[in-house]
């Protein structure tokens, strides 16, 4: 029987960084989950890119409430998949669950979707989408500004159908 | 295998006040909570926890719930804000659902937790939410209970179940 979930790798930083990429990615899978436990020296959340595409065409809508208020911010022109740009402490760990759906397939956009924050600052979801027909072949996560700090984890696992 | 059931559990006729799941093995990365829920308290909703280690010390969360309606968000210091549960006047036979993810629970850090919940009924005030918890205490989880804020039970028919996930490698090349 076929596993359903499957490790495709993690790192665990040794020093801060400012990005963290998965490249060669291996394919056979329908969705890809990342996930994430992370802290910033910069009183940020987490940004993506897939394919190494910088170009303002990602979209996305979110919501988040912070235990008093909501919001809900959105973009159709964004640099980045937002994951969460909720305003976080330094090293309070940040926890994202990000669903790559239909991460392969080469007839649709691709659609991403994210869970996440911190108990102490905020609960966010985004649904995001790359206006790209292509597999994606690589994962780029990044703090929206400083380092993702030492010791955050992020770990890769491709989904069956 | 990433992706391994630990255990299940289905509540049986007389209900039950909690839903635990203990001597949880160590040798897993993050772990996986889905449950399927219904409270005996007379009303449409009860809220839903998950405590570690029979432990309510240093739980504390923030919630955005949608109820059709509005938006709002709630936060606490003293419980690990889950999930708006469904309750015994919500429609008769459905049950809400959740969905709990911890990842490094047999880590010596702080155990962070993200969670999504909808309640089901055939009417116009239903309830989906979100929620970033916390238990600040570094000891491995080894014990998961959920617990209702008023109850007293489970209905009959509620069920949980509980999965490990492994990282690994091998499938993708990763830096740093």
């Amino acid at each position: 029987m076929a596993t359903a979930l499957t490790a495709l790798a993690t790192t665990t930083l040794a020093s801060n960084a400012t990005t963290i990429s998965f490249s060669s990615i291996a394919s056979g899978y329908r969705d890809l989950r990342l996930v994430i436990l992370a802290g910033t020296d910069a009183n940020t959340g987490f940004g993506i890119r897939v394919n190494g595409d910088s170009s303002a065409s990602y979209a996305y809508v979110g919501m988040r409430g912070n235990g008093s208020g909501t919001a809900s911010p959105t973009s159709s022109s964004a640099t980045y998949m937002n994951i969460g740009n909720e305003t976080y402490s330094n090293s309070i760990q940040l926890m994202y669950t990000v669903d790559f759906l239909d991460a392969f397939a080469t007839d649709k956009h691709k659609t991403v979707l994210s869970r996440g924050g911190n108990a102490a600052t905020a609960t966010e979801a985004h649904a995001n989408r790359w206006p790209s027909t292509s597999a994606i072949t690589s994962i780029t996560i990044f703090p929206l500004s400083g380092n993702a700090t030492t010791g955050s984890t992020f770990s890769l696992y491709g989904v069956l159908a | 295998m990433s992706l391994t059931l630990i255990a299940t559990t289905t509540v049986g006729a007389g209900g039950a006040s909690t839903i635990d799941f203990s001597s949880i093995p160590s040798s897993f990365t993050d772990l996986l909570l889905l449950v399927s829920a219904r409270s005996t308290r007379a009303l449409l909703t009860d809220n839903l926890f998950v405590k570690f280690n029979n432990s309510t010390a240093n739980l504390s969360g923030r919630i955005l719930i949608g109820s059709g309606s509005a938006a709002s968000s709630d936060s606490s210091a003293s419980v690990a804000y889950n999930a708006v549960g469904e309750a015994s006047t919500m429609t008769a036979n459905t049950f809400g659902n959740m969905s709990v993810y911890i990842p490094n629970y047999a880590g010596s850090t702080n155990k962070s937790m993200s969670t999504d919940s909808v309640t089901e009924t055939n009417g116009s005030e239903s309830y989906q939410t979100i929620a970033a918890s916390l238990w600040a205490n570094t000891a491995a989880i080894n014990q998961v209970t959920l617990y209702w804020n008023v109850g007293p039970n489970f209905a009959q028919y509620s069920s949980a179940s509980i999965y490990g996930i492994t990282k690994g490698s091998g499938g993708a090349t990763v830096s740093p």
